[in-house]
């Protein structure tokens, strides 16, 4: 029973999901309510999380591990599905995507998400995986009517079901050869014995995983989602997976094969430039603005994963901060995304947005800002993010890393600032509706402020992550 | 030990022979039936190991249950199965070149499992005997894996709200049958007694 | 010593077995009539034998001798295999069922599961009838009973579940064992009528014998077949609501127990204790299709899955919470 102490966070939201799918049959009509309660329950599941973080525990089994990695990225995951909640409101009315289910589908999709942060076992990182997936297939056809989201949907089930075939056929090599799924025996036998033929296994499972974070050369699936999705599941797809997605690698390459660092190091340091340089070079020819964000993350998890090569916990922390400052971009850029609508009808292509600066300074400021940080111009939060990780990839002597990443941010540079271009030289276009709800207002104006201030305490983030990061060693 | 071997023999040439025949026979209905062929073959395989539970469960859940669905489906949607096979040429050289490669960290594996003395071994395993492996299975489930199997409970629930979801339309000119209506409805709400007088006639719908 | 020891005794065993629910199942056939016929206030077959006794061996004799007409449009293995296959599985089934402690062709731990799987197979007979036929009434009738007997075989599945918490074990000797001191039928009433019922839908019995309404199907998922094919048809349908009376009687009633254990009960032998309790069951079976209209198709989908589903399920909690806390739990 003394297990159950420890998973507070998992069992709240696990009984929240169950009253509220009966109140949701139960009540005609209930998605405001619905919606009202899950942000609620958000909400309050963050001071559970934090404080639940008491120590670095090890439980059913060592097979679930509550530390403060884990709940720092769980705080994380909440705020940023807070966020996508909340200045998605509007467009799912408008949409017409309003049933009840959509709500309780991201619940389970947090679930899973706090199952994927926390497994320190393979069988549990599987089953977190599919909780995740299975709700997010859902969310990504939710819009029947659209041919687009159904073709969204089917593309990302039926990818994503390859990918979790290979993941877990990745993890029956695994098993076959330590005789456990537990990351700490695995890691007991890779101590012992290093000359088991094991990259195959690791292969497998990095591919499943990077699968998921939509990582070159396995994102194929992610501009096609993001773009047929409706764009409040895009903003979701684009925050929380992503989150869940690093903590299950971090956990995976850093406890169960930190033993075997050089056999996957080159693996991932392909997959990284791989990321960056196609995130990068993709994206010139993009006009919709969804499609340009599938391919602008892409490039982002690339750098992500170049800090993840350094393999110690420096290399963690400037990735974890990455992560953060690249969710913060995220929610500004979505919630100015769904800005963009006229008479309730909303635009995705970036000529749309020709003339913007004269309609809506304030907005097309704080849409500027964020693509320049996205471009990683100082002193926005993006250069911070990415001189963390050039940092730790420079002292790590992977020179050539951080050389690759900045040709990478240069090219890059140049789709986002065309879309600057658009907004503020191009000929004026007609006015968007005014009557954004405070959800859109707030977030934008919480995220741009960050993003611009950032620079006054540069090292604020850092101090938390060292703190999530200390059982690392 | 014979009779043993024979009925092994018997049940694993059925299951390798319909596993072919799923893959390869032109009638998709016709696949079906092998795949049922296959579950149930399976499962005395399982019965002949001693794993009379798990053998029993695969024929109610495999076999009662999701290969029937299964049936359904492919018998309502017509399946033109020759265009699906057309392309099979093209896949060839590209598919058994994936196959190949699983099938040689296959053999790596069994490979290393084989000639390495380190190995957990299957003769290690503890099985206690005194207990039906029914009960084994349960003392497992709910006791170490009890979180995983709540989370596999967790994971069909979100799949059945998740087709109920995408499949189920609220059709406002459908006509339903509301019983708890239909018994309470009484004979003064539908019939009325009127003594109608002569030549005078009656108001019906009013 | 192995080999001839398994092909001549238990093979003997088998015809010990079977000869027996092959004679029942053409008397019950006769009793089905001839209770429908009383009901109806008529006579029912009563010219064959002493009381028409002998009525089902001169249809057997008269299938026989007719002819088995295969459509041209058939897929000639599956029509065929069909009916062989509702018959076997309907004959498989009885390898479990104890008729007394010691007398039983074979005595597995997983017995009730193994009911189960085998009853829930028998659907597989009526879809391959209905596919086979190349028909639109067969076929019709084959997706109603894969509809109807998946459905339903879900509540059966949580009533076995109930039964079970209060046995410890999946073994029927143990099953009817602890139901020495009161038969589950009479804690687990609401059980004994939803399994009853279910029982009635799995077998596609009248009311919910709507995969064969002949009415609106012709004659269901069995329109095309002739001969000793529809024989079989019918044999091992019987043969079914023979094995369901028999689950219910060992998972409710008690199986061989007596009633009562004192003098004059007891000393009747166990295997005919079952026997009773089998053809008492059929005669509900037998009366129930004589009285009760047929259900449509929507109804019977509801009664399925919005009342019996949540009713069984709601037992198997309190079934549950009721064991655990007053520790009556078998270990």
């Amino acid at each position: 029973m003394n297990n159950i102490e420890f998973i507070y966070p998992e069992l709240f939201l696990i009984i929240s999901l169950l009253i509220l799918l009966i109140l949701g049959v139960y009540k005609s009509n209930s998605y405001n309510f619905i919606k009202k309660i899950t942000t609620i329950c958000f909400l309050l599941c963050i001071p559970i999380v934090y404080l639940n973080n008491i120590g670095d525990f090890n439980i059913f089994n060592n097979s679930y591990s509550v530390d403060s990695l884990s709940n720092y990225l769980k705080i994380l995951i909440l705020l940023s599905t807070v966020f996508s909640l909340m200045f998605t409101n509007d467009y799912i009315k408008i949409q017409k995507l309003d049933k009840f289910e959509y709500p309780i589908l991201i619940l389970s999709a947090v679930i899973g998400m706090f199952l994927m942060v926390s497994s320190n076992d393979l069988i549990g990182l599987y089953l977190g995986i599919e909780l995740q997936s299975l709700s997010l297939y859902v969310l990504a056809s939710i819009d029947r009517g659209s041919e687009k989201s159904t073709e969204a949907g089917v593309k990302y089930f039926v990818l994503g079901a390859l990918s979790s075939g290979l993941f877990l056929y990745g993890c029956s090599l695994l098993y076959g050869f330590s005789g456990s799924t537990n990351y700490y025996e695995i890691s007991e036998v890779f101590k012992q014995d290093t000359s088991i033929p094991i990259l195959f296994g690791i292969i497998f499972i990095i591919i499943g995983l990077a699968f998921k974070i939509s990582a070159v050369p396995f994102h194929m699936w992610s501009p096609d989602v993001y773009q047929g999705s409706p764009t409040s599941v895009t903003s979701f797809f684009a925050l929380a997976p992503k989150i869940a997605g690093l903590g299950a690698i971090i956990r995976i390459l850093y406890i169960c094969f930190g033993e075997i660092y050089e056999e996957w190091k080159s693996i991932i340091i392909f997959i990284s430039v791989a990321s960056m340089l196609l995130g990068a070079f993709a994206a010139i020819g993009q006009t919709n603005l969804k499609r340009l964000m599938a391919y602008s993350s892409i490039s982002h998890i690339g750098y992500v994963l170049a800090a993840l090569t350094v393999g110690n916990r420096d290399g963690v922390i400037s990735a974890i901060s990455y992560l953060n400052i690249y969710i913060i971009m995220m929610i500004s850029s979505f919630a100015c995304i769904l800005f963009f609508k006229r008479k309730n009808v909303y635009f995705e292509n970036i000529y749309d947005l020709s003339g913007l600066s004269k309609n809506h300074p304030l907005i097309s400021f704080c849409f500027a800002t964020t693509l320049f940080s996205l471009a990683g111009i100082p002193p926005l939060a993006g250069f911070f993010a990415k001189f963390y990780v050039f940092k730790s990839v420079v002292e790590a002597n992977m020179i050539y890393l951080a050389i690759i990443g900045l040709i990478a941010s240069v090219i890059s540079a140049f789709y986002y600032l065309r879309i600057v271009k658009i907004m503020y030289f191009d000929p004026e276009n007609e006015k968007f509706d005014e009557g954004s709800n405070i959800g859109i207002r707030f977030s934008i104006l919480f995220s741009s402020i960050i993003i611009i201030f950032y620079f006054l305490n540069p090292s604020s983030i850092l101090y938390y992550v060292e703190m999530a990061t200390k059982f690392l060693n | 030990m014979l009779a043993h071997s024979i009925v092994f023999y018997f049940f694993s040439l059925i299951t390798i022979f319909s596993s072919i025949m799923v893959i390869s026979s032109k009638n998709t209905i016709h696949a079906v039936f092998f795949l049922i062929l296959d579950f149930v073959s399976i499962s005395c395989l399982f019965i002949m190991l001693g794993a009379e539970f798990l053998g029993m469960i695969t024929l109610i859940v495999y076999v009662g249950a999701v290969a029937v669905l299964f049936l359904f489906v492919v018998m309502m949607i017509n399946i033109n199965f020759s265009e699906l096979k057309s392309g099979f040429l093209n896949y060839l050289p590209f598919g058994s070149l994936i196959g190949l490669v699983i099938l040689l960290e296959l053999f790596i594996m069994v490979g290393a499992w084989k000639y390495k003395d380190n190995f957990l071994t299957t003769g290690e395993i503890v099985i206690n005997k005194e207990i039906t492996n029914t009960q084994s299975i349960g003392n497992v489930i709910y006791t170490d894996y009890i979180h995983y199997f709540q989370i596999s409970g967790i994971i069909l629930l979100v799949a059945m709200i998740g087709a109920i979801l995408l499949t189920f339309q609220k059709r406002d000119f459908l006509k339903r049958q509301n019983i708890i209506q239909q018994v309470s409805r009484e004979r003064s709400d539908s019939v009325s007694v009127v003594k109608v007088e002569t030549y005078k006639g009656i108001k019906i719908d009013d | 010593m192995d080999i001839i020891n398994i092909i001549f005794y238990d093979t003997l065993k088998i015809f010990a077995l079977i000869t027996p629910v092959l004679i029942t199942v053409a008397l019950i056939v006769w009793l089905d009539r001839r209770v429908w016929g009383l009901v109806q206030l008529r006579r029912g077959p009563n010219v064959v034998g002493p009381f028409g006794l002998f009525q089902s061996l001169a249809d057997a004799l008269k299938f026989i001798f007719k002819e088995v007409i295969i459509p041209a449009g058939a897929n000639k293995i599956i029509f065929i295999l069909a009916p062989i296959v509702t018959m076997s599985l309907a004959l498989l089934a009885w390898a479990v069922i104890p008729f007394s402690e010691t007398l039983f062709v074979s005595n597995i731990n997983v017995g009730i599961l193994y009911l189960f799987a085998v009853s829930s197979l028998g659907v597989y007979g009526i879809i391959m009838a209905g596919w086979a036929s190349n028909s639109k009434y067969p076929f019709l009738g084959a997706l109603r009973s894969a509809a109807q007997m998946v459905s339903y075989e879900v509540s059966i599945g949580f009533i076995i579940v109930t039964v079970l918490l209060c046995v410890g074990s999946l073994n029927l000797v143990d099953i009817v064992l602890a139901q020495k001191n009161v038969w589950f039928a009479i804690p687990l009433f609401p059980m004994f009528v939803i399994f009853f019922i279910s029982s009635l839908a799995e077998t596609n019995r009248p009311p919910f014998d709507l995969p064969e309404a002949e009415a609106e199907l012709v004659a269901g998922y069995q329109t095309e077949y002739s001969g000793m094919m529809y024989a079989l048809f019918w044999l091992g349908e019987y043969a079914n609501i023979l094995l369901m009376c028999a689950m219910g009687s060992i998972l409710f009633l008690g199986g061989w127990l007596s009633p009562i254990n004192i003098a004059p009960f007891n000393l009747i032998p166990e295997p005919i204790w079952l026997i009773i309790k089998i053809l008492f069951l059929f005669l509900i079976f037998a009366l129930i299709k004589a009285i009760v209209p047929r259900y449509r198709y929507d109804q019977l989908m509801r009664l399925g899955w919005k009342v019996f589903l949540p009713v069984s399920l709601v037992w198997v909690i309190l079934t549950s919470g009721f064991l655990l806390y007053f520790d009556l739990l078998p270990t």
